[in-house]
């Protein structure tokens, strides 16, 4: 079966009750299948004279199946190329509501349209060339963008801000590839050959850049998919209040019962204009219960994939004193937290003292979490460009460990042929970026990822 | 011509470099060969550098080798110097080549032909091909008005097809100085729809010996233990005496004075339109586009033995004959030399290569192949590469065999066609080592492992040659597996590893391990006491070849397995087939160049589409996914 002259649709807004549904269409026969249904007549269908539409035109009818009247639309078209896939395009804005969406969805099928399958629309839009690869994937960050700066940085993949500095790159390795290459072939002819040293120097500017593109995905990883800020401690501390506090709303269940947390909880929040994954874990002790046991081994698995961990205590702890809680380790992942001072005011004012239940300094702890958070991102952004996506740091990753091996034979005096056979390596790797290196698999593996409608 | 024999399976037109391995390699399969040259004379002339091989080039003579051509025999037969180029560099980008004296080159090109009973040579002009009711090849009509019937035509017409010289403001028909060019040949493609284009090649003043003073040079000797090029040169090597090279310089003094001679320059005045190859530029071009270098080296190569002519390579040129020869006096050495010729410009058709199938048979005239110049490459190797593929092909059409294709990753011939087909070249095309993607198998001193076997299958390579390199094979892989399998021990090997200043071991380590390193020579590594009773490694030390090719094969190991695994990627690409009568038109989502470029060149797989210029990596995965679904 070939994609290519199907149409195909799907929503483009969510279905339920709301004002309008907008369901778009995409393929090369598409104004023709509109033409069929599309009606300037609610009493009967007329058919809507759709040919002389003009590309970018929004125009009012009715919807028929046969001659049944659906709905009362309005339907924009887009003409090739000039359309989202580069394809025609209509897109149909018909009351809310899923009854009539199921309605019209029949009526395009039965009318030969099919449903579109996750990212088909974006799959489109690259194979025809309106977009590259990492533009692509850029629509699937936007749309699922939570903060300003998970914003921004979708925004700067998709304008095609990151695919430059790829390019740049890719420019580069193929420009010290020429001077080897140049050595290789025209060496008996007279030419200036280069320099191992200079050649040294350029290749390590160049897995300088790479590592900090790399590290960059530490950031952008974060700004993407939000903060893990991993909530731990002893039993009975206060863990689940903080929770709650911060998510306001009393998602974890609060007892004086320690082990009241037997499995973590994760939930969503934003602070600061930052995401975070805030997970309230079970406090960790040794425990006969099988079921506490497993919370447990669970709640430690998330202690150990957090970017920031809460360490709580609580006043009661005759053990802790102020000096333990104010030598917070900057450097470290880990913020520690003394709560239920609403037992023992004026106790522990140097350090950090909080109560979940009255609220107490609750902002002073939020500030510090916001901070760490700022400092995590800031960190690992030293380059112009921030990567948010795991394949474009694997790829670059290993780009980097060729260049990386690359340096080593310029440092031994190994043969520019083998020199030139790591960066070439390392020219298709990062090529895979940007889908310049044809991988079918990337691609539907990249494509798959996308929510239906683009 | 003999009257009574007017049908031969194939007509060869042309005896250059191309012609000569086209009639070889189909006469020795079995066809009857009629080779049609304007001069019986000239066959396997030189007409530019008196050098056969060099980077790249020498692969292809060694791969032309293993497959069973002659170009390496002849080459060997007549080489003055022999060199290995680039051994400073890896054992991938080694490239034998050799000077040769030319007119031995052609007498020995001559005897080779002549030795076949199959190849009748035949003074003539072809003028028109003759094609039957279904518009395949059924014949030749020449000049002198003959009609020859046959079954397939290969054109290895060289710069000949409407070939103007050009010298200054002078302009002379021909394809080669004193030699008439080829017009009716030209004009018939056209009428049959082919397209041509223009290119143009040009090649330096030829000196005279005795009026070089070569003190002041400095002396480029031959290699002193020289290998021939071709598996079946054995006995006496080098057969001929040695010479040697010489290297001197132009200098601002002769720049100017060329300078002065640019307004008259067909180049520079338009008049030749055809592009020039960038890697070979006219002394002219280097001055105009390099003005800030300051010099540019001249090779003096003898034309041979007994002749008097030296060729000066690096000047070549198309200016005025009166300003060449003021400008060479002023290069040392050559002050009081006397100029026998001045060199000149060549503009000749090419048919654009989308024309063409990766069998080099035309895709508009069923059972007309065409190889070497014609095609758009510069250099003998290139053309009789193609020549020998050509010739293969023609032949195994004749016999309804299957075509003949070797892929990039197999030989640089491979990577020389595809290349031709699929990049479309516009200007002359050369090989080069960057050219071959998977150089690092690729490389001369394996032509033979890698290529035989299909020289051996076409009846091209005689049992006791092929049988001589599978039991290489053998013993070569019989070595290393002993050094993979085999450890030694500090008391075995310090000895030896001490007296190379490598260091000692500590404790036993694989054998495999010792023959890696860098400053572990083989043959004198398994010359200690240690191996003395190993009959093995005795049967090895009796042949630098195979110890050189264990040598190489151990240290280039870790890229030869990831070269290895990218040929597998590119083969997987490659065995995506694309059907023969598929219609790209139906794609509409491809690129509007892409799809124009697509059904010019109609690849066959997607790899294939996927190497095509003007074909995008977004066109490609289109294809990709339409095929496979």
């Amino acid at each position: 079966m070939s994609f290519d002259n199907r149409i195909i649709f799907a929503p483009a807004t969510m279905v339920g009750e709301s004002g309008i549904t907008v369901i778009r269409l995409s393929g090369k026969d598409t104004f023709s299948l509109i033409s069929n249904c599309l009606s300037k007549s609610y009493a009967e269908f007329l058919p809507a004279n759709v040919d002389h539409y003009t590309s970018h035109t929004t125009h009012h009818g009715y919807l028929f199946s046969g001659v049944d009247f659906i709905d009362e639309v309005v339907v924009t078209f887009f003409k090739a190329p000039n359309s989202y896939t580069g394809e025609d395009v209509a897109e149909i804005s018909t009351h809310g509501g899923s009854y009539i969406y199921r309605k019209v969805s029949d009526l395009l099928m039965k009318l030969g349209a099919f449903h579109a399958e996750p990212g088909e629309f974006s799959k489109r839009a690259y194979l025809n060339g309106k977009m590259d690869l990492a533009q692509a994937e850029a629509v699937a960050d936007l749309i699922k963008a939570k903060t300003d700066q998970a914003n921004k940085l979708a925004l700067q993949q998709l304008t095609g801000k990151f695919s430059g500095k790829i390019k740049e790159l890719r420019e580069d390795l193929i420009n010290y590839c020429s001077l080897l290459e140049l050595e290789l072939d025209f060496s008996e002819e007279g030419i200036d050959l280069v320099e191992k040293d200079v050649l040294l120097e350029k290749v390590n500017k160049l897995i300088t850049k790479f590592q900090s593109l790399t590290q960059s995905y530490e950031s952008g990883k974060i700004i993407k998919n939000g903060v893990n800020l991993a909530i731990t401690g002893r039993p009975n501390v206060g863990k689940s209040s903080i929770f709650n506090y911060f998510l306001d709303e009393n998602r974890a269940i609060v007892s004086d019962i320690p082990g009241t947390t037997r499995d973590y909880l994760e939930e969503p929040l934003i602070m600061g204009g930052i995401q975070f994954n805030l997970v309230d874990t079970a406090g960790i002790r040794e425990t006969k219960d099988v079921i506490e046991k497993e919370g447990v081994r669970r709640s430690k698995v998330k202690i150990e994939e957090a970017d920031i961990v809460l360490e709580v205590d609580d006043v009661t702890n005759s053990d802790i004193t102020v000096e333990a809680f104010s030598e917070t380790d900057n450097s470290g992942k880990t913020i520690k937290v003394i709560n239920k001072i609403d037992l023992m005011p004026d106790t522990f004012n140097a350090a950090l003292a909080v109560s979940a239940k009255s609220g107490e300094k609750m902002d002073v702890l939020e500030d510090a979490i916001i901070a760490k958070a700022k400092e995590l991102i800031s960190k690992n952004s030293q380059s112009d460009v921030i990567i948010t996506n795991e394949r474009h740091r694997d790829c670059l990753l290993k780009s980097c460990e060729y260049l990386v091996n690359a340096r080593e034979q310029i440092e031994k005096g190994g043969g520019n042929e083998l020199i030139s056979f790591e960066i070439r390596a390392a020219m298709d790797s990062i090529s895979e970026i940007i889908g310049k290196t044809a991988n079918v698999d990337i691609l539907n593996n990249i494509f798959t990822r996308f929510c239906i409608g683009k | 011509m003999n009257q009574n024999n007017k049908h031969f399976d194939i007509i060869v037109v042309g005896a250059g470099h191309a012609g000569i391995e086209a009639a070889w390699t189909a006469s020795r399969m079995g066809c009857t060969v009629g080779m049609v040259t304007m001069d019986l004379d000239a066959i396997g002339r030189m007409s530019c550098n008196p050098a056969i091989g060099g980077t790249a080039k020498g692969h292809l003579v060694k791969e032309i080798d293993a497959l069973g051509g002659v170009m390496g025999r002849i080459a060997d037969d007549s080489g003055i110097q022999f060199r290995l180029l680039n051994k400073s560099k890896g054992p991938a980008i080694w490239s034998p080549r050799c000077q040769s004296d030319r007119d031995l080159y052609s007498k020995v090109a001559k005897e080779y032909i002549l030795s076949c009973p199959n190849i009748s040579l035949i003074q003539d002009t072809v003028d028109e091909l003759v094609r039957d009711s279904n518009g395949n090849i059924s014949g030749i009509k020449t000049s002198l008005g003959y009609e020859i019937s046959c079954k397939a035509v290969i054109i290895t017409s060289g710069t000949f097809l409407n070939a103007i010289m050009h010298m200054g403001h002078q302009q002379n028909e021909g394809g080669r100085y004193g030699e008439q060019s080829a017009k009716g040949l030209s004009n018939y493609l056209l009428n049959q729809g082919f397209k041509t284009a223009r290119l143009k090649t040009g090649t330096p003043p030829r000196l005279q010996l005795d009026t070089i003073d070569f003190s002041v040079t400095s002396e480029q000797p031959g290699d002193d233990n020289p290998t021939p090029f071709s598996v079946f040169t054995s006995g006496n090597f080098p057969a001929l005496p040695q010479i040697s090279c010489y290297l001197t310089y132009t200098n601002q003094e002769t720049h100017n004075i060329l300078r002065t001679g640019f307004d008259d320059s067909p180049m520079f005045t338009g008049r030749i339109t055809g592009a020039g190859p960038r890697y070979c530029p006219s002394i002219e071009d280097k001055i105009f586009r390099f003005a800030d270098k300051l010099r540019h080296q001249i090779f003096l190569e003898p034309e041979g033995i007994a002749s008097n002519v030296v060729y000066m390579n690096g000047f070549s040129s198309s200016l005025p004959e009166n300003i060449q020869y003021a400008a060479l006096k002023t290069i040392p050495g050559l002050e009081k030399v006397k100029m026998m010729r001045a060199g000149y410009a060549v503009e000749y058709d090419f048919l654009p290569t989308y024309q063409t199938n990766l069998t080099l048979e035309t895709k508009l005239i069923p059972g007309l192949y065409v190889a070497g110049q014609i095609n758009g490459t510069s250099g003998y190797e290139e053309a009789a590469a193609q020549g020998l593929i050509a010739g293969i092909n023609a032949a195994l059409k004749i016999k309804g065999e299957e075509p003949f294709i070797l892929k990039r990753s197999e030989a640089y011939i491979g990577v020389l066609i595809d290349d031709l087909i699929n990049k479309i070249p516009e200007e002359p095309y050369r090989i080069f080592t960057s050219c071959a993607e998977y150089r690092l198998i690729l490389r001369q001193d394996n032509a033979d492992r890698r290529l035989m076997k299909y020289g051996h299958k076409y009846g091209l390579i005689p049992d006791d040659i092929y049988n001589n390199t599978l039991a290489k094979e053998a013993l070569i892989n019989e070595g290393i597996n002993f050094f993979k399998s085999n450890f030694a021990g500090p008391k075995d090997i310090n000895g030896y590893l001490e007296s190379v200043n490598a260091s000692p071991l500590k404790q036993s380590d694989q054998l495999a391990q010792i023959v890696k390193r860098n400053e572990v020579k083989l043959s004198d590594f398994l010359a200690i006491p240690y191996f003395t009773d190993n009959a093995l490694i005795q049967k090895i030390r009796q042949s630098e070849i195979i110890m050189d090719q264990i040598e190489i094969e151990m240290r280039y190991e870790g890229y030869i397995v990831r070269q290895a695994e990218q040929v597998e990627a590119f083969n997987k690409m490659e065995s995506v087939e694309i059907p023969e009568i598929f219609d790209f038109n139906k794609i509409k989502s491809l690129s509007t160049e892409g799809r124009e470029k697509l059904n010019k060149v109609r690849p066959r797989s997607i790899g294939q589409a996927s190497r095509i210029a003007g074909v995008s990596p977004s066109d490609a995965s289109i294809l990709s996914i339409y095929i496979k679904g």
